[in-house]
C-alpha cells in the first residue's frame, strides 16, 4: 500500500466518501421533491462508486501488473456508469415534460 | 487447476482500459447535456459534474507527464497522480454540496402542500379546531 503517500490515499479516500454520500443526498432530495427519477440518478450513480473502490484496490496493492483486471474492471464500470448517468438525466427530463404536460389546462 | 472467476480476471488483465475510458466520455457529455435541461437539477450540483471533466483533463495531461518525464505510469507518480485525483476530491465535493438539503428553497406550492398536509396529521390540534 506504499505506492501511495498518505495525502494521495487521503485525496482518494475522500472523493469516495463524498460520492457516496452524494448518491444519499440526491435520494434524500428526490425524497424532498416527492419526484421518483432522483432515485434513479441514486442508483445511476452506483457503478461509479464501485468502479472507484476497484481502482483503489489495485492501489492498495501497489498498483500490481497481476491485478490489472482491476484497471479494466474501473473502465469498464466509468463507461456503463456513465451510460446510467446520461439515461437516468433523460428520464428526469421526460418526467419534467410529462409533469408540465399534465400542469396545462 | 484454477478457479473460473480467477482465469476470467487474469483474461480481463490483458484488455486496454484506454478505449473503455475514452468511450465513456460521450455519455458522460449526453448526461450533462440532459441535466442542464433539467430545472430542478441543483445548478451547483451541476456545476461539479461540469467539473469532472476538468478532473479528466488533469489526468490525461499528468498521464502524460509522467510517461514523458518518468516513463511511468501515471499511479506510480505520487505526486502526479494524488495533484490530478485532488481535482476528483473537489467536483465530488461541489456534487456533494449542490444536493444539499434545503440548498434551493421550495417553490411557494410545494411548501402550501407540505404545510396543508401536515395540519390533520396533529389530531390535538384537530380537537381543538373543532372544539371552539
Amino acid at each position: 500500500m506504499h505506492a501511495l503517500s498518505l495525502p494521495t490515499w487521503w485525496i482518494h479516500i475522500t472523493s469516495v466518501l463524498e460520492w457516496g454520500l452524494a448518491i444519499l443526498a440526491v435520494q434524500a432530495y428526490g425524497r424532498l421533491r416527492r419526484e421518483g427519477g432522483w432515485r434513479w440518478l441514486a442508483l445511476a450513480m452506483v457503478p461509479a462508486l464501485v468502479s472507484a473502490m476497484a481502482a483503489c484496490t489495485w492501489h492498495l496493492f501497489d498498483n500490481s501488473e497481476a491485478l490489472k483486471g482491476l484497471v479494466v474492471l474501473q473502465a469498464g464500470l466509468t463507461a456503463l456508469g456513465n451510460g446510467a448517468l446520461a439515461l437516468a438525466a433523460w428520464n428526469l427530463l421526460r418526467l419534467q415534460r410529462l409533469a408540465s404536460e399534465e400542469g396545462r389546462p | 487447476m484454477s478457479l473460473p472467476l480467477a482465469d476470467w480476471f487474469e483474461r480481463l488483465g490483458g484488455v486496454d482500459p484506454a478505449p473503455f475510458f475514452v468511450l465513456s466520455l460521450l455519455p458522460y457529455l449526453a448526461f450533462l447535456w440532459w441535466a442542464q435541461k433539467v430545472r430542478a437539477f441543483p445548478r451547483l450540483a451541476l456545476r461539479g459534474f461540469q467539473l469532472t471533466l476538468l478532473f479528466v483533463a488533469v489526468t490525461i495531461v499528468a498521464a502524460v507527464v509522467a510517461q514523458q518525464a518518468f516513463g511511468r505510469q501515471l499511479a506510480d507518480v505520487d505526486p502526479l497522480h494524488g495533484g490530478a485525483e485532488a481535482f476528483l476530491t473537489l467536483s465530488n465535493l461541489v456534487v456533494l454540496l449542490g444536493f444539499r438539503p434545503r440548498q434551493e428553497p421550495p417553490l411557494a406550492g410545494e411548501q402550501v402542500l407540505r404545510g396543508r398536509g401536515a395540519a390533520p396529521a396533529d389530531p390535538e390540534d384537530g380537537a381543538s379546531a373543532s372544539a371552539s
